[in-house]
């Protein structure tokens, strides 16, 4: 957490990128407050792109983004952002010849926690995602759940007070993904946290906002409640669905 | 140490440390007793310890560029340099210390075997520089980010260079860096040589290091300061080389009559050369003294210290009456710079009995005549219990019976061998002028 601070506060303003010819994001403008943050869209729709806009990973072509300390165009400003950020990326591929505990304990140093602190940080990230018994592990023995969970432990190594995951259910089975939702509901009162998906379940479980993304611009942003208000169905899950479809039936 | 896991540690600090051991212990046949020829052998060991260290400087950084710890990286609180240099100072760190672990191993043999202990720190310094700067050249080639080539190139490319250089530029390696392959007794390399290598190779380590960062300013002092150094040992040379006065300072000791002075280095052979007199004295009593002092000289000539203390030396053996026995033990050396007892009875031998001049083949015969001083040399070699036959050490002397004729002699080995002490002694003190030039005659044996 970052201590002494007052609650944190994640903002893109009008952001755009490009990767050569193709534009990802085309003015994103996406408030981020304390609880779970959804986002939602399609394949290609350019959820990844803003993941790694907003936890520093990368730097928007146009537009601003700004958290509670300062804009992250600004040096300074950024580096303190990824002291008190964290980043589940879509796929993490860990070396499978390194330990579990060695790859969390260098992903803490590259977040800048000072060596006495290093082992209880790991300790705390192996403990939030239940592989403290597999510490000594080599990746590689890890099954497919179980690396997803180290990517998420190296997300939260620094107690982030922004936690940006990026599918962070796929790939685990119902007992990890609700064994997940109960990390995040612990986590998330006093911190941001952005979770894009493309499963309407993580949606009902979790947001307590939704951003919905098509095509690199925002199409929706509002509570589940209001998300759902624009569809139709018997249960928030069918009502969210009906929604989601209907604003890409819109766009399309 | 995160990227250097436990057993990629322990494999590279194996690796160095036992590319060291087999330099010194490979060596050994040629040590010479004192800590600057261990020092040298543990600079010979870089042949193979710096291509290790290099392969593991590539592996380590492609490590960093593997997606898993790249992605890291992007979000990284520390900067992309301080990343990278921290792969070079872990492969640097567990290379150093198997360097040291090595050293410490083969200097404490060589303190138990010589009893002289006299390691160079900057020497040691210049040692981990070297290193030093092949995990960084290895940590370049790790930017090729692609383990399967990379690692191969390091550690074939270092010793290919290194290799190459050895044959082709000796002179230069030598200059530049502690990897020296002359072997000079009593000599060693000045501590500030030493040094200046040690700050040449840490430059050109920084060059390399501080060419990928945003430090052009320490990029550029790096290139200056290496420039600089590597002027310096240019001009310098490499024969410049400090005498060892400490190593090559005369140990004299005397017993029974035999006097032994070595140098300092060299003294723990003193009991073994002393036997070797005795035993010698016993066989060919009334030819040997029974005072004798033998003295080796081989540091003569170069330091004034030195060569007041052997002209010492023997002023006290000739005013105590003593044969004195000038000359050099590097001949007489074996494994480890131990005395080989073969060599030195033969030498000694060789001082009391004279050579014959002339043809000494028999024409039609594969053998040579035998002459009384093979006789008498043959009688000594059987009676030590040494090969006549030439296969106590290279070059040594051939005088069995099936190499030699004895048909002239009037008395056999055995018969020889069979006389009383007092009657060879007395025969020995009567024709020992003729048994020193190598004029004795068989008939001789007779009398």
């Amino acid at each position: 957490m970052h201590d002494g601070l007052a609650a944190p506060s994640l903002v893109a303003n009008s952001v755009a990128k490009r990767y050569g010819g193709r534009t990802a994001l085309r003015g994103v403008t996406v408030g981020l407050s304390p609880g779970v943050g959804v986002l939602l869209g399609p394949n290609g729709a350019g959820k990844s792109t803003l993941c790694r806009i907003l936890a520093g990973a990368e730097q928007p072509c146009e537009g601003l983004v700004e958290s509670s300390m300062g804009s992250l165009g600004d040096r300074a400003s950024r580096r303190e952002h990824l002291a008190v950020s964290g980043w589940l990326p879509q796929a993490v591929t860990a070396p499978g010849t390194t330990t579990v505990f060695d790859y969390l304990n260098y992903a803490a140093w590259l977040k800048g926690i000072r060596r006495g602190s290093r082992p209880a940080a790991v300790a705390r990230a192996l403990e939030l995602t239940d592989l403290t018994d597999r510490r000594r592990s080599l990746v590689r023995h890890l099954s497919g759940g179980m690396q997803r969970r180290l990517g998420l432990a190296q997300a939260l190594v620094n107690s982030p007070s922004y936690l940006i995951l990026d599918e962070p259910t796929a790939g685990l089975d119902p007992q990890q993904r609700d064994h997940l939702y109960g990390v995040i509901s612990s986590i998330a009162s006093d911190r941001v946290v952005l979770i894009s998906t493309h499963l309407l379940e993580d949606v009902a479980v979790l947001a307590r906002r939704i951003v919905v993304l098509i095509d690199g611009a925002v199409r929706f942003e509002g509570t589940p409640a209001a998300f759902a208000g624009l569809g139709r169905g018997e249960d928030d899950t069918a009502r969210a669905r009906s929604a989601f479809l209907s604003l890409l039936a819109h766009e399309s | 140490m995160v990227l250097v896991r436990g057993r990629v540690a322990i494999g590279l600090l194996v690796l160095v440390a036992l590319a060291e051991a087999l330099a010194v212990v490979g060596g050994h046949d040629e040590w010479l007793g004192e800590t600057s020829a261990t020092a040298s052998r543990l600079g010979q060991g870089l042949l193979l310890a710096a291509p290790a260290t290099a392969a593991a400087g590539a592996w380590l950084t492609c490590q960093q560029h593997h997606d898993g710890f790249r992605m890291l990286a992007a979000t990284a609180v520390v900067d992309r340099i301080t990343i990278w240099r921290r792969a070079i100072v872990e492969v640097s760190a567990v290379a150093v210390l198997g360097f040291l672990v090595a050293a410490s191993l083969a200097h404490a043999w060589t303190a138990a075997v010589s009893g002289a202990l006299r390691p160079s720190l900057s020497m040691t310094v210049a040692y981990g520089g070297f290193l030093v700067c092949f995990a960084v050249a290895g940590s370049l080639l790790g930017r090729i980010q692609w383990p399967m080539l990379a690692v191969p190139l390091a550690a074939v490319g270092s010793y290919l260079v290194l290799g190459t250089l050895v044959y082709l530029a000796p002179r230069y390696l030598a200059a530049l860096t502690p990897f020296d392959t002359r072997s000079m007794t009593y000599y060693r390399i000045p501590w500030w040589i030493s040094l200046t290598q040690a700050v040449f190779l840490l430059a050109v380590a920084g060059v390399g290091y501080f060419a990928f960062s945003a430090s052009r300013g320490r990029l550029v002092s790096c290139a200056w300061l290496a420039s600089l150094s590597a002027a310096a040992l240019l001009f310098v040379g490499t024969a410049n080389r400090v005498f060892d006065v400490p190593a090559a300072e005369l140990s004299c000791s005397e017993a029974a009559g035999v006097e032994v002075c070595l140098p300092r280095v060299k003294a723990f052979n003193t009991a073994t050369v002393r036997d070797v007199v005795l035993d010698v004295r016993a066989t060919l009593p009334g030819l040997v003294p029974e005072r004798i002092a033998l003295i080796d000289d081989e540091a003569a000539g170069v330091d004034h210290t030195i060569d007041e203390e052997l002209a010492g030396a023997q002023r006290r053996a000739s005013s105590a009456g003593a044969l004195t026995l000038t000359s050099s033990t590097a001949g007489i050396l074996g494994s480890d710079a131990r005395v080989d007892r073969n060599r030195l009875v033969v030498t000694l031998a060789h001082q009391f009995i004279g050579l014959p001049r002339g043809d000494l083949s028999i024409p039609g015969s594969s053998l040579s005549r035998g002459t009384p001083s093979d006789f008498l040399l043959r009688y000594t070699l059987e009676e030590l219990d040494i090969p006549t036959d030439g296969s106590a050490f290279p070059a040594a002397p051939v005088v069995d019976a099936g190499h030699v004729d004895y048909s002239e002699s009037p008395v056999s080995i055995d018969e020889f061998a069979d006389w009383s002490r007092a009657r060879k002694s007395a025969w020995f003190a009567e024709h020992r002028a003729e048994i020193a030039n190598g004029s004795l005659q068989w008939d001789d044996f007779t009398q």
